[in-house]
């Protein structure tokens, strides 16, 4: 299915485009994860720096504090001043008394305003720190997540309490026991406090730590960049290894899909693509050989289609020249066979008639069922003979104008035996204006002989025979003969007009299975057709269509007599 | 051969009373230097001694329990180590004869009661004074801060001797802690050392630091009554240490178990005391301990060959 035109890339587009998309995007996402936590870790670090100052200072200055030693403080404050970033430092008793405070640069006058007085109880391990700031020179504690604009430079105020120690000397009695020993002995008191004795604050700045960070920030963006650069032109040469493979691949593809099989691919790699490479070939190579093949069959098929057409044209004389023999067999058996049963038949009709003497009247049935069978014989050679002439073309038929009413009447008449004998009863529905038809009248007398010969002896005793004539087509007379008899399977219906062919349904009648055969014959030989339905245990129904005769007006008709079309003789 | 036979029936005697005696140990607490106490206690005691001991977990009242149980079978002699547990025994015991020992105060307590006799855990002023001497030979003004009401007799002991031994005692008296600056401050400029003993309005946790420091940087050394001083940057000090204490007290209890008589008086001076000293702190003061100094000198630090007796030392520094 072909790509919308907006999305379609290349390989070697989408391989560097989404490659570089990672590569910038992980980089980028690491520098930013980086110089977060450099952040995070400069501002912990100055803050415990700060805050262990403070807590040095705290310890050392414990008793100065106590006993408000401003001297005291003052030296400590001033050693402590010596550390770079610290740049002020605020020293107060117990009772928020600020004792001494000192500061350097913007913070030389030191702001007492942020001294706050300890409050109790407190943790020793608690520092309080606060971001401060110089705001037109005067000291304001901002707000841990703000930075205001006017704000160039923060700084954290560390507040730590003043504790007293309380240092045990485990192994060193006269000084424990100096230090510790409770003037009321038995006054049972728990561990005690420490007793807090003043706070310190020290401002630090982040300046230093904020130079860092830029720095830091500089390395990270520069090596970010190198990192992206590398990894675009290590993303151009990978997609240019994949990509100049397949679109060669491609190229040779094309070629040989405008039949151009004489190519062939060098696998430039040892990986996937080599591998589709090396198949690529074997393909082209396959591809060789079936044409070959293909050339090679087409090349012979022409005269392999002679030889076989040749054959097939031998066979085909074979079978034509069988089929003459047969038919010349069958004819000239049956002419030779009716001659002796045409002598036998007229020396039992003697026998019978007495001409040759008395008879016993057994001797008469006897007689009377070889004349019957001689009949019936004859009856089969007869049929064989009109089969093998109309096969032949051999049939000479005297086309004239016939009322089929007449003959259906005349047939009746000559089958009357079979009707009485089997109680039929057969009904005619036809119309009086039924038109003449065009044919040989002894040929459609012979051809409705056989279909209502047929049709009663299918016909159980008491059945119906019904023959309706149809002239509602212009220019055709289509005739049904239908009985009440044991049908046709659909399977059989094509093959009753076979020669010889004999339903199964049919094998307890007698009948030589020409019959349907000659009616075919006679009736395409009229210019007709014939064709049969059949509905098994309900009865079959034949129709025969028939060219009807052109009616004259009724003027002309009752001025002048049917006039005949001139006899004539075809052969089809 | 008779007196052999004599003295071997004396010997069977004596060692017989003392597997009978039966030796209670009061111990005021579970601190490390009252276990070393009672350790060298118990070392110092005959084979076969029963002793039972008691920790009375920092509270008189528990003692007192515990005394007063015992009076029904009261033990041959009771060892207290502590104040506390000195008290419980003086309180409820009368008539058993106790030691104690590690006491630092004990007249200010009360203590000893007629049935006790215990051990100082301060060092007298003339054997600090010759430490001072031996040390410093050319120091002769000492200073000293003290608080009348807790060292006043000391310090007026430590005055007449000084005097006798051509030295001049400067005592600054104070009466709180937080006078102890000003009056250190006051005092470094007179002096040529500083003496501290064992005074607990003078020394407390935070002075301790503050005189030290402010010593250190006036170029005047101190000397003290703990060997932790002396690592911290005195000069020296005469110290003592709880297993020469509980020796002490060990054989005291010996003689007394043997039948002896308490011994006069009832609180008796620290046999061994120590001598500790900073080499560092003397380089710095621009001072040389004679070799005689170096060779009484238990604890040594800093300096080549820093620690003279690691063994002693070890006792002093966890």
């Amino acid at each position: 299915m072909p790509a919308p035109a907006g999305l379609r890339l290349n390989l070697w587009t989408k391989l560097v485009v989404f490659t570089t998309l990672i590569v910038v995007v992980t980089c980028s996402a690491l520098s930013w994860f980086f110089v977060q936590r450099q952040e995070a870790t400069l501002t912990q670090d100055l803050l415990d720096r700060g805050t262990l100052l403070a807590n040095h200072l705290a310890a050392t200055s414990r008793y100065s504090v106590l006993v408000k030693d401003k001297t005291r403080v003052r030296e400590q404050i001033a050693g402590l001043l010596g550390a770079e970033q610290i740049v002020y430092v605020m020293v107060g008793s117990a009772d928020g008394q600020l004792i001494d405070a000192a500061g350097k640069g913007a913070w030389k006058q030191p702001p007492v305003t942020l001294f706050t007085p300890p409050a109790e109880p407190a943790s020793p391990s608690a520092p309080t720190v606060r971001r401060v700031a110089l705001v037109n020179g005067r000291p304001r504690v901002l707000d841990p997540a703000g930075f205001p604009p006017e704000v160039s430079e923060s700084f954290y105020d560390i507040a730590v309490p003043v504790f007293g120690t309380t240092a045990a000397f485990d192994y060193d009695p006269a000084l424990s026991l100096t230090l510790h020993e409770p003037a009321d002995p038995t006054a049972d008191v728990g561990a005690t406090p420490p007793v807090l004795y003043g706070m310190v604050h020290v401002g630090i700045s982040d300046h230093q730590t904020v130079a860092l960070l830029q720095t830091l920030i500089l390395q990270a963006v520069i090596l970010t960049l190198i990192i992206i650069a590398a990894g675009l032109v290590f993303v151009l040469i990978l997609a240019h290894r994949i990509s100049a493979p397949v679109k060669a691949l491609t190229s040779l593809a094309s070629q040989v899909s405008q039949g151009n099989l004489s190519v062939t691919a060098s696998p430039s790699s040892y990986d996937e693509v080599g591998e589709l490479t090396t198949v690529f070939n074997v393909m082209v190579e396959a591809l060789q050989a079936r044409e070959q093949d293909l050339h090679d069959l087409n090349r012979t098929l022409e005269s392999r289609v002679e030889a076989r057409t040749e054959e097939l044209q031998r066979a085909n004389s074979r079978l034509q020249e069988l089929n003459h023999l047969k038919t010349a067999l069958v004819s000239t058996a049956s002419h030779e066979l009716r001659t002796p049963l045409t002598s036998m038949k007229v020396h039992v009709n003697n026998l019978l008639g007495g001409i040759s003497g008395p008879v016993s009247p057994d001797q008469v049935e006897t007689l009377r069922r070889v004349y019957t069978n001689i009949e019936r014989l004859c009856r089969m050679i007869d049929d064989m003979l009109d089969l093998s002439h109309l096969q032949t073309g051999r049939v000479a038929l005297e086309a004239a104008p016939v009322r089929l009413d007449h003959v259906i009447h005349d047939v009746l008449l000559t089958l009357n035996y079979y009707v009485a004998q089997k109680a039929l009863s057969v009904r005619l529905d036809l119309p009086d204006s039924l038109c003449h038809v065009w044919g040989d009248e002894g040929k459609l007398r012979q051809v409705f002989s056989n279909l209502l010969h047929n049709a009663m002896k299918f016909t159980p005793a008491g059945g119906i025979i019904r023959i309706i004539a149809d002239t509602s087509v212009e220019g055709v007379v289509t005739l049904c003969v239908s009985d009440d008899g044991c049908g046709i399977p659909p399977d059989e219906i094509e093959k009753i007009f076979l020669p010889f062919y004999r339903s199964p349904n049919g094998t307890q009648t007698r009948g030589s299975g020409l019959g349907l055969s000659i009616v075919k014959e006679l009736v395409e030989l009229q210019g007709g057709s014939v064709r049969a339905e059949s509905t098994v245990h309900e009865g079959s129904r034949f129709f025969v269509r028939l060219p009807a005769v052109p009616q004259p007006s009724a003027t002309a008709r009752s001025d002048q007599q049917v006039e005949s079309p001139p006899r004539r003789q075809f052969f089809p | 051969m008779r007196r052999f036979f004599i003295t071997l029936l004396a010997a069977f005697v004596f060692c017989s009373a003392a597997e009978a005696a039966g030796v209670v140990i009061l111990k005021s607490s579970d601190v490390p230097y009252y276990d070393q106490a009672v350790q060298a206690f118990r070392s110092s005691l005959p084979s076969g001694t029963k002793i039972t001991e008691y920790n009375l977990d920092g509270s008189v009242a528990k003692g007192r329990q515990i005394a007063k149980a015992l009076r029904g079978t009261p033990p041959d002699l009771v060892f207290a180590v502590g104040l506390k547990a000195a008290l419980a025994a003086k309180l409820e015991l009368v008539d058993t004869p106790t030691v104690f020992c590690l006491v630092l105060n004990p007249e200010s307590h009360g203590l000893p009661g007629p049935n006790m006799t215990g051990i100082l855990m301060r060092i007298a002023p003339g054997s600090q004074l010759a430490s001072i001497q031996a040390l410093t030979p050319h120091a002769r003004r000492i200073g000293l801060l003290f608080d009348e009401d807790r060292t006043g007799d000391f310090v007026e002991k430590a005055r007449r001797l000084a005097r006798r031994a051509g030295l001049e005692l400067i005592a600054v008296p104070v009466h709180h802690s937080a006078d102890v600056p000003d009056a250190v401050r006051t005092l470094l400029p007179q002096i040529d050392l500083l003496w501290l003993i064992q005074d607990q309005t003078v020394v407390t946790q935070d002075s301790l630091p503050y005189i030290l420091a402010t010593t250190l940087e006036s170029k005047v050394p101190v000397f003290g009554f703990s060997p932790t001083l002396v690592q911290q940057g005195a000069l020296g000090a005469l110290a003592v240490n709880a297993r020469d204490i509980g020796l002490q007290a060990g054989r005291l209890a010996g003689t007394v178990l043997r039948g002896g008589p308490l011994p006069h008086p009832a609180l008796q001076p620290p046999h061994q005391p120590q001598l500790a000293l900073n080499l560092n702190s003397a380089e710095y003061f621009g001072l040389s301990p004679s070799k005689d100094v170096l060779r009484m000198a238990t604890v040594l630090y800093g300096g080549p060959g820093a620690v003279a007796r690691t063994e002693t030392q070890h006792e002093f520094l966890p």
